[in-house]
């Protein structure tokens, strides 16, 4: 993601209570995490499972779904993967509601870094889906950590009485800029569609929040600033504009493996997606990989389901020395 | 979509005979078998407006309609009965219009399309197969064994073995699988009893190390299981020594039989490429060695053994045949 540890790591470190350890981690829930964790916390191992909201994925909110077999539907993706999430969580698998900032994965036990706290896990199942972004904005890179940010629970409080910009419409975005509406003097809030894809309490919060200001169907085309943040570039269909701010927090979504949090430590193939084995083991002993982040033919639910289940078996196995065993049903 | 006229477009498809099609009898896909993965097959199809035959076999619902409780289907947060489950799946897959018929096949033609599928009464034909008939465990055959399969007798220690906590369980058994699911139960029952009809095990070294060094694992040799014991639930097992002559009654909640499973596969030998244990050979797309053919769930993967695993594999199967017959409307 190539964030700023500098500004990130100095108030965030020291405020670490502890790490919690796991045996598995698995960073995403949604029909391919879930159903992992749901298949270790039912095979007794300790689970966690690390994700940014229940309708960050692609399941989210307007997705209705009538081919998932067994559940005639239509049913509601964000409700399809509350259920597979009530049912590990019902297993004892835990749920956190955090963003993963970065991993190390080769350390023994896997270091996972979020927003809020530092998770260590014996193994880690990687099931973040792939709703990442191809393009950055102009000045994104260049600016990023001097004004640009993913996280507004890390760097919102450096914005206390300044106005910042954050682009996005799913619920991670609307939290995030209500996080942000307590620091900042405004909250300008870049919509790329014309109407939020967030749950309408959260969507209804934003709307009526004094200090957030909405900009429906607006791009951000551009950040602008020498060394610091001081302007974003907006395009409606209507006009374009310059606003002022000093910081802009970025939620959009595109339709790439979401890696960037690894930093390298995987090979991904063309596309950008995370490479597997078999046993979908990634070339790091104790990570596994199912769903989107990989590259397959087909995208559908019951398909990641199912490799949530062999990753998870997988894990198990590596867990207990038994990756190397072979049950022979045939005999 | 339920209409099957919708699949109407693909009928520049090479046609068998005009009394065939008067018949109704061609298909675009014929699925063998009704468990998961044949009616998630079915679903799949069917959505896709593939004029769909799902031909059930005698056993409607595959090896989860005799489980009591499914636990770990993604989705159902409450569990669901293995008969509940199975009839959704058939549900869905006939509401998308794939037609669901019980019915056992007696014999299959794949030497040219359309292949032709035949049961007791009916001669069908399909543009596409799907063989999703599944694999059978072998059970012992021994008295109370019937009316506790799915309710204390299992086979399947991923899914059963979580009933166990803190409980006493009997594998019956010597081989490779024997002890992974023995071991696999360890970490809920508290004892685990490997009864083998030998006295030394079948099972890789590496296997029998950890089943030896695991202090909640027990053997019993040279027996075999004569009678599974118990009114309403399983309360243990009679075992015969078969040096000795012996009986014993061991006490136990649950008893969990792995002496090998059958892949039905007797009806497709010879038509498509099997493994030396009967299993059908595919590629990850579920493609069999005959194009045209295809196979899902237990039948081709004996490994895992889960419901979503096989409705997963149903689901790309349709989809590939879906596939295989737009290419073949291009080329015609």
């Amino acid at each position: 993601m190539g964030l700023d540890f500098v500004t990130l790591a100095a108030p965030v470190s020291g405020a670490f209570p502890g790490t919690e350890q796991y045996d598995v981690i698995v960073i995403g829930g949604g029909p391919a995490g879930a159903t992992a964790a749901l298949y270790t916390a039912r095979a007794g191992l300790k689970t966690l499972v690390l994700d940014k909201g229940l309708t960050a994925g692609a399941l989210g909110l307007a997705t209705v779904i009538v081919n998932y077999p067994g559940v005639p539907g239509p049913i509601r993706g964000d409700e399809l993967v509350g259920r597979m999430r009530d049912q590990a969580a019902a297993f004892g698998a835990r749920f956190v509601t955090d963003k993963v900032l970065r991993a190390d994965l080769r350390a023994d036990p896997k270091q996972v870094w979020g927003t809020q706290a530092m998770y260590q896990g014996r193994a880690v199942i990687i099931a973040t889906g792939a709703l990442g972004r191809t393009h950055r904005i102009a000045g994104e890179e260049r600016l990023l950590g001097r004004g640009v940010s993913y996280c507004a629970t890390c760097d919102g409080a450096f914005f206390r009485g300044r106005e910042v910009a954050v682009a996005g419409n799913n619920d991670e975005a609307v939290e995030e800029a209500l996080v942000l509406a307590r620091f900042a003097s405004r909250v300008h809030f870049l919509s790329p569609t014309s109407d939020l894809r967030a749950v309408p309490a959260l969507a209804g919060e934003l709307t009526a929040h004094s200090r957030v200001t909405l900009y429906p169907a607006t791009a951000a085309r551009e950040i602008v600033g020498d060394t610091q943040v001081e302007a974003v570039r907006v395009a409606s269909p209507q006009e374009e504009q310059t606003i002022p701010v000093s910081g802009v927090f970025i939620y959009l979504q595109g339709n790439v493996p979401v890696t960037d949090f690894l930093e390298d430590q995987l090979p991904t193939s063309e596309g950008g997606c995370l490479v597997v084995d078999e046993n979908f083991q990634t070339t790091i002993p104790g990570v596994f990989a199912a769903g989107d982040v990989l590259c397959k033919h087909l995208k559908q639910i019951v398909i990641a389901a199912a490799e949530g289940v062999r990753a998870a078996t997988a894990a198990d196995r590596y867990l207990h020395g038994r990756e190397q065993l072979r049950p022979d049903w045939s005999r | 979509m339920l209409d099957f006229k919708v699949s109407q477009p693909k009928e520049t498809r090479p046609e068998p005979d005009a009394s065939q099609v008067e018949q109704g009898r061609v298909y675009d896909l014929i699925v063998l078998g009704g468990g998961p993965a044949g009616l998630t097959a079915g679903i799949y199809a069917g959505r896709a407006a593939l004029r769909t035959l799902v031909l059930a076999g005698p056993l409607a619902g595959g090896q989860v309609a005799t489980t009591e409780m499914v636990e770990n289907m993604p989705g159902f947060d409450e569990g669901i009965g293995g008969v509940e489950l199975a009839l959704r799946f058939q549900r869905q897959a006939e509401r998308f219009g794939a037609q669901v018929v019980m019915g056992a096949v007696t014999a299959v033609d794949f030497s040219a399309s359309p292949f032709t599928v035949r049961t007791y009464s009916e001669t069908y034909y399909g543009r596409t197969v799907i063989v999703a008939t599944g694999a059978v465990p072998r059970y012992l055959g021994v008295p109370g064994e019937d009316k506790f399969i799915g309710r204390g007798v299992s086979t399947c220690a991923t899914c059963d073995g979580f009933f166990y906590r803190g409980k006493r369980v009997v594998v019956v058994g010597g081989g490779d699988s024997a002890l992974d699911e023995g071991l696999f139960l360890t970490r809920f029952a508290r004892e685990v009893i490997v009864v083998h009809r030998r006295d030394q095990l079948r099972a890789t070294h590496i296997y029998q190390e950890r089943a030896f060094a695991n202090p909640k694992m027990r053997f019993v040799w040279d027996s075999v299981v004569e009678e599974i014991l118990g009114e309403q639930v399983v309360t243990g097992v009679r075992v015969r020594n078969v040096k000795s002559g012996q009986t014993t009654v061991i006490a136990a909640d649950g008893v969990f039989i792995y002496v090998g499973m059958k892949p039905e596969t007797q009806w497709v030998a010879g038509q498509i490429e099997l493994d030396e244990w009967g299993y059908v050979v595919t590629d990850r797309r579920q493609h069999t060695s005959k194009p045209g053919i295809f196979a899902a769930g237990d039948v081709q993967s004996p490994d895992l053994r889960q419901v979503v695993i096989a409705a997963a594999s149903g689901a790309v199967a349709a989809i590939e045949a879906d596939r295989f017959l737009a290419a073949q409307a291009k080329t015609v």
